[in-house]
């Protein structure tokens, strides 16, 4: 793998200034945060319905 | 928002999403879904209970969504509401769209499987009644948008009865009622002040086609009608005193408020204190008496 590749600095999308590429990263690195904390939520919600379900917490 | 350069869209803040719910609207359907859900009788686990608050704040999400996909234009042409995602171009229609039907059919699955699917079955009714009847048929067509499709909002606590009960009784469909008649005299007091705002949007509300009188006849007239309905629960035996002498001061002020209104002949927006009054009063009206129902449900119980 040639050295670009392992560059973890901010990147370039698209045709984009830096900037620009940085405010397009920034909504993605935000939204992303925000769907993870969503989904971990979910995880627990199923599970804590799955445990009731099935009688255990009565 | 568009990078003028380049001509690519920027992607939506998660805060746009969450603007899409109108999350203010939400808060007075979970509350008012809540109380129903503690004035049922019978028993709920908690985790059950919260799922099913979660799925009705959801569907009410959902709604706001689709509401604020197909108005966008509408939206635009009316100051209170051209700083929302889609007509300040701060997100993609579609975006608005496919985010609207994913919420709404995310809250009806997991209601349906997790709580009951009588609820279910109300909540995808609602969504579909916000979302279609109302804002697709209703508002863009009749002065009488509102009253038909204050049933929309008139929903959650009907849910919330029915996610503890898996049945439908008088009591719910009173707390039904008393949602149904508030929001006539709630959403006339708010279009009197923002009647230009609804004019320059072409949305027929009653000040706009029928005029002041007749509006403020209509609100003095519905606040008789819901005096009674909120009276009802307590009348009929299904609740305490406390609710009863609750609802009974709440109504007498909510009248007094209305009375203002109909003798008001004020025409300028900015001198319309009575009917920005009644406005804020009507939403600290259901706040209570809701909160009292199922306060003094509770205690019975």
């Amino acid at each position: 793998m040639s050295e670009q590749e392992f560059d973890m600095g901010p990147q370039k999308v698209g045709d984009l200034s830096l900037e620009e590429s940085r405010a397009v990263r920034a909504r993605q690195a935000g939204r992303s945060r925000v769907m993870a904390v969503v989904l971990f939520g979910l995880c627990a919600l199923f599970f804590a319905i799955t445990i009731v379900k099935v009688g255990v917490w009565g | 928002m568009t990078i003028a350069t380049n001509n690519i869209s920027l992607p939506a803040e998660w805060r746009d999403f969450w603007a899409l719910t109108k999350p203010r609207v939400m808060s007075l359907v979970v509350f008012t879904a809540l109380c129903g859900l503690l004035a049922a009788p019978g028993d709920i686990h908690p985790i059950i209970a919260f799922t099913a608050i979660l799925c009705i704040a959801t569907g009410a999400g959902a709604s706001g969504a689709l509401n604020q996909w197909y108005e966008a234009e509408l939206d635009a042409k009316m100051k209170r509401t051209a700083g929302r995602p889609l007509p300040d171009g701060r997100m993609e229609r579609e975006s608005a769209l496919q985010f609207g039907i994913g919420l709404a059919a995310f809250s009806v699955g997991i209601m349906g499987v997790a709580v009951n699917w009588l609820s279910a079955g109300i909540l995808a009714f609602s969504i579909f009644f916000y979302a279609v009847v109302y804002t697709m048929w209703l508002k863009p067509n009749t002065p009488q948008n509102i009253v038909i499709g204050g049933a929309a909002g008139a929903f959650p606590p009907v849910i919330g009865w029915a996610a503890v009960t898996g049945d439908v009784t008088l009591l719910p469909l009173l707390m039904f009622a008393l949602i149904f008649f508030w929001t006539p005299p709630h959403f006339w007091a708010l279009a009197l002040f923002m009647k230009s705002d609804y004019g320059a949007a072409g949305i027929p509300m009653l000040p706009n086609v029928a005029g002041q009188r007749v509006t403020r006849n209509q609100i003095f007239g519905y606040s008789f009608v819901l005096a009674a309905v909120a009276v009802a629960p307590w009348a009929l035996g299904m609740t305490g005193m406390l609710y009863g002498a609750t609802a009974i001061i709440l109504n007498l002020l909510f009248l007094a408020l209305a009375f203002a209104v109909w003798r008001s002949e004020t025409t300028e927006a900015a001198e319309m204190k009575a009917e920005k009054r009644l406005f804020a009063f009507s939403i600290l009206y259901l706040f209570i008496a809701f909160a009292a129902l199922a306060l003094d449900r509770m205690l019975l119980l």
